[in-house]
């Protein structure tokens, strides 16, 4: 199976990655051979009503919705990279 | 008589408790072995990080305890994956993206093993991400296996396999998303156990695939294994996927596994199965049949559809659970970034190392629209399929089910590299009960050549403590 370079350009993009040219092309060759094999699930014979793969329990145990300790072992100001007035302080990433 | 640190778990713990040694003269016998081996540039390198201060410090306040308090793992060194979250030493996932970074938590696991007496002497070494079986996608160099410095310890949790099969630690915590447990055990020649989904709490650990991933102990024995496992299982508030159900069920104390049926899955017994693997494996039926077992042949006929499932399905939950990782969230933000796809497209392209990438990519396809629906959908019914297989097994009256751990011993450095595929192959008889949620354990089963082989316990689901059994029964059975 081989995949286009355009569409590993827009999964690239999905994926907020910036590949350079060699990447692309060692990318195009190795993910068409892995989906080259995973091409062989679609001769499996699949009931149709055969979703759910798995049961373990009888429903998620959730836990009780009660004010617990804070879990942080250190202040958060004291992990924070920076800190102001009670909010971690970052770079701008949007323009003003 | 062995180092202080080298010996079994259950006994340091229990010379602790009673105050015939000191905590803080096991871990420093454990730091003296780590600092000799991992020098040099033949170093094992198991480990990512490991500090003195920090553990002959830990080691001395469980000194400080009224015997009584000290716990099941007094004592006791152990070496932690670094996927998982610690709040003394970095935790890195082996990634150049972390490099800095320093979880203000400890995982659940980590703060259970503190809470029974257990000192964390140091994080070990991975595939990047936990991704990988050979420990060759770590950012910081591989981990040698400690049987042969030119072969690979398995992975991804090399680090934590070597550092145990080394003797500098007789306990470790890896994690398994698909036999990164049982694989580098089977190749380091020590015991590793997958719990059943749900049993181990996954707070704190980095989430790699979210249906798969679970918590594993490494030990050079069953019971300091089964010891580990009984100390971090159990319900977690912090993780809604962590059962209530009584780890007190781990226990079976029995030596007798007479009333046992073990089933053998023919297609884990292929025709390119290397030979000294098969040897071993059928040797090992035949003591379990000494021991007064049933063996039955069984067929679990999915087998060979689990690596192209796990391939769908691993990748894409991958995918977006690595989303975090964008330099603002988490990991090293590009200093140059001019915008904001910037910010997340240079932090992330120089953050992830190359099998990172491909996995992302390939779970980025998979979950683009058209592919999803051909072919996510179509893996999620495959795993039904290959669960109902071993339900099938189970419903015929089997207990637990054994086969190799690893189709061969542990390979060459390089050797598979080149070709992701094979590499993903080196997992094919762990991945289909990693599918299932199903629990197992890898123990060491005799040696082809120097390199040692493994074979593995497969058991129903939160029935542990049947295949814990079987292995103790087995493990006796070597002189």
């Amino acid at each position: 199976m081989s995949v286009a370079a355009s569409e590993l350009e827009q999964i690239a993009r999905l994926a907020r990655l910036r590949l350079t040219p060699a990447e692309m092309a060692r990318l195009a060759q190795q993910l068409g051979d892995i989906l080259g094999h995973i091409e062989e699930l679609l001769a499996i014979d699949v009931e149709p009503d055969q979703a759910a793969p798995l049961a373990l329990e009888p429903a998620v145990a959730r836990r009780r919705d009660i004010a617990d300790a804070d879990p942080l072992t250190r202040p958060i100001a004291e992990i924070a990279p920076a800190w102001r007035e009670g909010f971690f302080t970052v770079p701008r990433v949007l323009a003003p | 008589m062995s180092a202080l640190h080298a010996r079994p778990a259950t006994e340091t713990a229990t010379a602790v408790r009673a105050g015939r040694i000191s905590a803080a003269a096991v871990v420093q016998s454990a730091l003296e072995a780590i600092t000799a081996r991992e020098q040099g540039p033949d170093g094992l390198h198991a480990f990512l990080s490991f500090d003195s201060e920090t553990a002959i410090s830990a080691a001395r306040a469980v000194d400080a305890l009224p015997p009584a308090r000290r716990g099941p793992l007094a004592g006791v060194p152990v070496a932690i994956k670094d996927n998982l979250c610690t709040i003394d030493f970095p935790t890195t996932c082996a990634s150049r993206f972390l490099a800095r970074y320093r979880s203000p938590y400890d995982a659940t696991v980590v703060r259970r093993l503190r809470a029974a007496g257990a000192i964390i002497v140091g994080k070990t070494n991975l595939d990047e991400f936990a991704m990988g079986s050979s420990t060759e996608n770590s950012a910081f160099g591989p981990t040698r296996n400690p049987h042969d410095p030119e072969r690979v310890p398995g992975g991804s949790s090399g680090g934590s396999a070597a550092a145990v099969a080394a003797g500098l630690v007789p306990v470790s915590l890896g994690s398994e998303t698909s036999g990164s447990v049982r694989q580098p055990a089977a190749l380091c020649g020590v015991v590793g156990v997958r719990p059943t989904y749900g049993r181990v709490s996954r707070y704190g650990l980095i989430a790699f695939s979210s249906s798969l991933d679970q918590v594993g102990p490494i030990a050079a024995n069953v019971a300091d294994a089964a010891l580990l496992l009984r100390v971090v299982a159990g319900a977690d508030p912090r993780d809604a996927t962590a059962s209530e159900r009584d780890p007190a069920e781990l226990e079976d104390t029995r030596d007798s596994i007479a009333d046992l049926v073990i089933g053998v899955p023919r297609e884990y017994f292929p025709e390119e199965l290397d030979a000294g693997v098969a040897a071993h494996c059928h040797d090992a039926l035949d003591r379990l049949r000494a021991l007064g077992a049933v063996i039955r042949d069984v067929s679990l006929p999915h087998t060979r559809h689990a690596i192209p499932t796990y391939y769908v399905l691993a990748p894409a939950e991958a995918s977006s659970n690595l989303a975090r990782f964008d330099g603002v969230r988490f990991g090293e933000r590009a200093p140059d970034a001019a915008s904001t796809t910037d910010v997340y497209e240079l932090s992330r392209s120089r953050g992830f190392g190359a099998e990172v990438k491909r996995r992302i990519m390939l779970g980025s396809y998979i979950l683009a629209s058209g592919y999803h629906e051909r072919h996510y959908g179509r893996a999620q019914q495959v795993r039904g399929l290959i669960a109902d297989d071993f339900k099938r097994a189970f419903d015929t009256g089997i207990d637990v089910l054994f086969a190799p751990t690893a189709p061969a011993p542990a390979f060459r450095f390089g050797e598979k590299t080149a070709n992701p595929y094979e590499m993903y192959l080196a997992d094919v008889f762990v991945t289909p009960s990693s599918l299932a949620a199903l629990p197992a354990i890898s123990l060491p089963i005799g040696r082809v050549g120097a390199l040692p082989v493994g074979g593995q316990f497969i058991a129903r689901w939160w029935r542990e403590a049947d295949m814990l059994r079987a292995a103790r029964a087995l493990e006796r059975s070597y002189p």
